[in-house]
């Protein structure tokens, strides 16, 4: 008896491991899923650098000075290409990390551009540790795992190249298919882990305080002039008791529940469009807009494939006129640009060459 | 669906991949105790083993997702000694950086991480500065000008225990220092001699009180630091500065 015991429960680990190695090993799993985080976390590191590129050398530049001892216990070591360089050579790293942002977004040449992102972001951010903020580090996980993932499978154009020529594609896998899906698959579940495990602390976390459980925990937030930059929004949402709380405890019943609500497919839409909307709400109030856009693009990880292809689909069909249109006036836009370059641009480069460089 | 190309996995990459897998699961474990309160799993593991794990790639918070509840309301002010053509040199007056940051990103919903310099500092001499005891207070109060780092250090680790809060303390304040210091010079004409910063700290009222009072009906706190020789830092450094105190 004690044997038979002992035999099923072998069986079913066996059993167990066989499922968790097809899972792993026969397809990539959430791959629309994926696509909307690169995208997600690609525009948050661009907006980002765009929003602090005018004042750069005071961000991370040499007027960063005073931030040395800040600087000289992190241990990253990526901070060594921007020590000590000149303003020019800061500028140059920084556009290059926009760019290859840019062009993590638009998924062209996606795997060059995720490790340059990840290298600038970090040696960009992490100059100047004293005005950091979690949300980088949101950003810089993300981007860890997501140099494993496939993440330009869609919305890319890497797939549209790709799809172009699908014979070739097979032959440009730089890895065997069975490493190149395992990999995909197992960071996609570090990073959902790594996902769930940040909000159930930050809900733990929260329930233990009095402010949260009474419902007041956002009001002492909005009162302080650096969290109000739209002071009326903000008076708006602390005026009415009922608000207030309803928007608290939605945070927290969020944060705390994130994890066992994902199990059910229902309520899994609801947690991930109330994550998305708490995002927004905060994005707007405390203007923090990159930070939120981290979280909204790890959130959607849990959305199925299916739903990502209705959204598309939906998309696509409201915007198929306007593509429609586009396409029409395509063949006339080009015939104008063109005219516009025999006429106008051919003749002057000619006259340079011609009159001043005489060739 | 599987992929349909698919070859037959061999046993040795099942293995690989098990590995990886297993390796998943341990790093996701330690997160998990990075990231839980204290308690005997923590303690066994210690604090200081999942630090150097996470640190520096996996370095998070429970503050990763926001909103986090903030109570204190903080307020840097710098004023130097300036001497310009005169053979006398003159105090200029206080003036708050935090309040000129805060004016600076109102209805800016995508502000500038510059305008968050001076309240983190202050936030951070705060910290570092009541982590301090009395006595070790008294002395930072009292510093003078012809102190130097060193000497300070001397006396702060003579009146207290913990020779990491004040090394924390020290950093703090040298980083006021700086920043204090190519700030004023591009604030104020002539050659700055000195800086002195003081940190202000006031807290919310409390919920139940908001009809009565606001956070604008507290007084500031105050803490004054002493005065410090001033860092006059490269060309290059300084003319940020400029453009960001001149607008």
């Amino acid at each position: 008896m004690l044997r038979d015991f002992v035999w099923n429960r072998i069986d079913s680990v066996a059993v167990l491991r066989d499922q968790i190695e097809e899972w792993v090993l026969t397809r990539k799993h959430s791959l629309y899923a994926a696509a909307a985080c690169r995208i997600g976390t690609g525009l948050a590191v661009l907006g980002l650098l765009i929003a602090n590129f005018t004042t750069r050398d005071l961000w991370v530049g040499q007027a960063s000075i005073w931030a040395e001892p800040a600087r000289a216990i992190s241990r990253f070591p990526e901070l060594a290409i921007l020590k000590d360089v000149s303003s020019d050579v800061l500028t140059v790293v920084y556009v290059v990390t926009m760019l290859a942002a840019l062009a993590f977004v638009l998924g062209w040449r996606t795997k060059a551009a995720n490790v340059i992102t990840f290298v600038g972001f970090i040696a960009i951010v992490g100059q100047n540790p004293v005005v950091g903020g979690q949300g980088d580090n949101l950003i810089r996980l993300t981007l860890l795992w997501l140099l494993l993932m496939r993440t330009a499978e869609h919305w890319s154009l890497d797939s549209r190249r790709l799809s172009r020529a699908s014979k070739r594609s097979r032959g440009e896998e730089a890895l065997p298919r069975w490493l190149s899906t395992s990999l995909h698959n197992l960071a996609l579940v570090a990073l959902a882990v790594q996902t769930i495990l940040v909000y159930t602390a930050a809900g733990l976390d929260k329930i233990s305080q009095q402010t949260w459980q009474h419902g007041t925990a956002l009001y002492y937030t909005m009162q302080l002039p650096e969290f109000r930059p739209f002071p009326s929004l903000s008076d708006l949402l602390s005026s009415s008791t009922v608000v207030l709380a309803i928007v608290t405890y939605t945070v927290l019943l969020v944060q705390l529940f994130f994890a066992p609500l994902l199990l059910n497919p229902s309520s899994r839409r609801a947690v991930i469009g109330l994550a998305i909307a708490v995002n927004v709400v905060f994005a707007i109030l405390f203007a923090a807009p990159w930070s939120s856009l981290a979280v909204i693009a790890v959130t959607c990880l849990f959305a199925s494939d299916e739903a990502f292809e209705s959204i598309d689909e939906w998309i696509r069909d409201r915007f198929r006129p306007i593509t429609r249109w586009i396409g029409r006036r395509g063949a006339s836009v080009a015939d104008v640009v063109d005219s516009g370059l025999h006429r106008l641009v051919y003749p002057v480069t000619d006259w340079v060459r011609f009159t001043i460089f005489r060739r | 669906m599987p992929d349909a190309d698919l070859e037959p996995v061999r046993p040795w990459q099942r293995r690989v991949v098990l590995t990886l897998g297993f390796l998943v699961l341990v790093h996701s474990a330690l997160l998990m105790l990075w990231l839980a309160p204290s308690s005997p799993i923590r303690d066994l593991v210690g604090s200081r083993n999942l630090a150097s794990y996470v640190d520096p790639y996996f370095q998070q918070d429970v503050d990763t997702v926001d909103p986090s509840v903030q109570f204190v309301d903080e307020s840097f002010q710098v004023r130097a000694l300036v001497k310009e053509g005169t053979p006398k040199s003159q105090v200029t007056e206080w003036v708050d950086l935090t309040k000129d940051d805060v004016q600076d990103v109102r209805y800016d919903p995508n502000p500038a991480r510059v305008h968050l310099i001076a309240r983190r500092l202050a936030t951070n001499l705060n910290r570092s500065m009541f982590a301090l005891e009395p006595a070790q207070r008294k002395i930072v109060r009292e510093s003078k000008v012809t102190d130097t780092t060193s000497d300070r250090a001397a006396a702060l680790n003579a009146a207290g225990d913990s020779s990491a809060v004040v090394q924390n303390y020290l950093a703090y304040d040298q980083m006021a220092t700086q920043f204090a210091s190519l700030y004023a010079a591009s604030k104020w004409k002539g050659t700055v001699l000195q800086v002195q910063f003081k940190v202000g700290r006031r807290s919310v009222p409390a919920f139940s009180k908001r009809h009565d009072t606001t956070i604008q009906d507290v007084s500031y706190l105050w803490f004054s630091f002493g005065w410090h020789p001033a860092f006059h830092g490269s060309l290059e450094a300084q003319a940020p500065f400029d453009s960001f105190v001149k607008g």
